[in-house]
């Protein structure tokens, strides 16, 4: 049976494996350490990579958390869900990365094509196969869709849809209200399905 | 089950109710509710479109980097905090006994060693001039003594 815990609004949960083995890391468990980032490697850097839409960045935002992680081992307490306390961190450095990203690309100059746009024209050239190039089309309007989103409304889809956030957990990433979340979340979807339910039923057509 | 948690189990990647009870429920407002059906309907459709975006693997290199990191980060550090940072619950026990123990030298270092107190003798304003008086008189025999004894015999004769 997990050791209750009492956190911070009197609640007890049990102590969950990832919250018991950052307190191993607290206690300068290197190994746990370990686990805790085999674990969740790829769903940090999926989310990161998806919020910032650019995998090395991702990449580099998730080195980022994990190092935060590290380094806040000491102060650690299991008064949330280790997960929704990553997400925090993961969603305030990418919020701040794309903020930054937009400072940036307001200086560049309007002529200069995304490097994105160049590497697909790149693809287009080379691929020979359709249903290929539908797929890869596909692909990249549900990422400019979801890229299109307001951040805070984008930080809620994907951690919903992809990695699996209940509402409360998304609302302490974000830090918001449960029913701050939910609103999100309708107004976000109600845009993807706009965008892209026509889409996908067209390019289902085309490629049957 | 009310119109709201229909919205929300509509919006749900996990798709609709397991629960056979509220899947009746559930399948049920949306044969009622046209609306409800479409959206859930172009929601699947949308979650559908939506996982085609996978996640990619991360680099090879990913693990190293997060090490590089924490070891670029320690190296910053000073020698106290690289010894204690990742020990703080005991590191603060021992702070805390230290300053105990120092406390305790300190504070047993400054008491005086224990001296029996002085009696106190309160003196009145009547026993000061009481005392002079005495003084006065010690004084006068003293000063009569270097007359040899005359005043007390003379007197007695002269009184008689």
């Amino acid at each position: 049976m997990a050791d209750p815990v009492y956190t911070d609004v009197g609640v007890d949960i049990a102590l969950e494996p990832d919250a018991r083995l950052m307190l191993q890391v607290r206690d300068g468990d290197t190994q746990s350490f370990e686990l805790l980032l085999g674990k969740h490697r790829l769903p940090v850097v999926s989310y990161l990579s998806r919020m910032v839409q650019n995998q090395a960045v991702g990449e580099e935002l998730a080195q980022e958390v994990f190092l935060r992680v590290y380094k806040a081992r000491a102060s650690y307490e299991p008064s949330a869900k280790f997960t929704t306390w990553l997400y925090r961190i993961a969603t305030h450095l990418a919020l701040n990365s794309i903020r930054d990203r937009k400072r940036e690309k307001n200086q560049r100059s309007l002529d200069e094509a995304p490097e994105e746009a160049q590497q697909l024209q790149v693809a287009d050239r080379r691929s020979n196969r359709e249903q290929e190039l539908l797929a890869k089309v596909r692909l990249d309007a549900v990422r400019e869709a979801i890229a299109s989103l307001p951040e805070k409304q984008r930080a809620a889809v994907l951690m919903h849809k992809y990695e699996e956030l209940d509402y409360a957990q998304i609302a302490s990433a974000l830090g918001t209200s449960v029913s701050a979340v939910k609103s999100l979340l309708f107004r976000a979807y109600e845009t993807l399905r706009g965008k892209l339910t026509g889409l996908s039923r067209n390019y289902k057509t085309r490629a049957n | 089950m009310t119109r709201e948690q229909v919205l929300e189990r509509i919006l749900d990647p996990s798709g609709p109710p397991s629960n056979t009870e509220q899947r009746q429920a559930f399948d049920a407002w949306l044969e009622r509710d046209s609306e409800l059906k479409e959206m859930y309907q172009e929601q699947q459709e949308l979650f559908s479109v939506m996982d085609d975006w996978r996640p990619a693997e991360p680099s090879v290199g990913f693990d190293r980097g997060v090490y590089n990191r924490i070891a670029a980060y320690e190296a910053k550090l000073n020698w106290f905090e690289r010894w204690f940072g990742g020990f703080r619950p005991a590191m603060a026990g021992a702070v805390a006994m230290l300053l105990v123990g120092i406390a305790t030298v300190v504070v047993q270092r400054d008491q005086p060693v224990s001296t029996p107190e002085p009696a106190v003798v309160l003196v009145s304003a009547e026993d000061e001039q009481y005392l002079r008086e005495i003084d006065l008189a010690l004084d006068d025999i003293e000063m009569l003594a270097d007359f040899d004894a005359f005043p007390l015999n003379e007197a007695a004769e002269g009184r008689s």
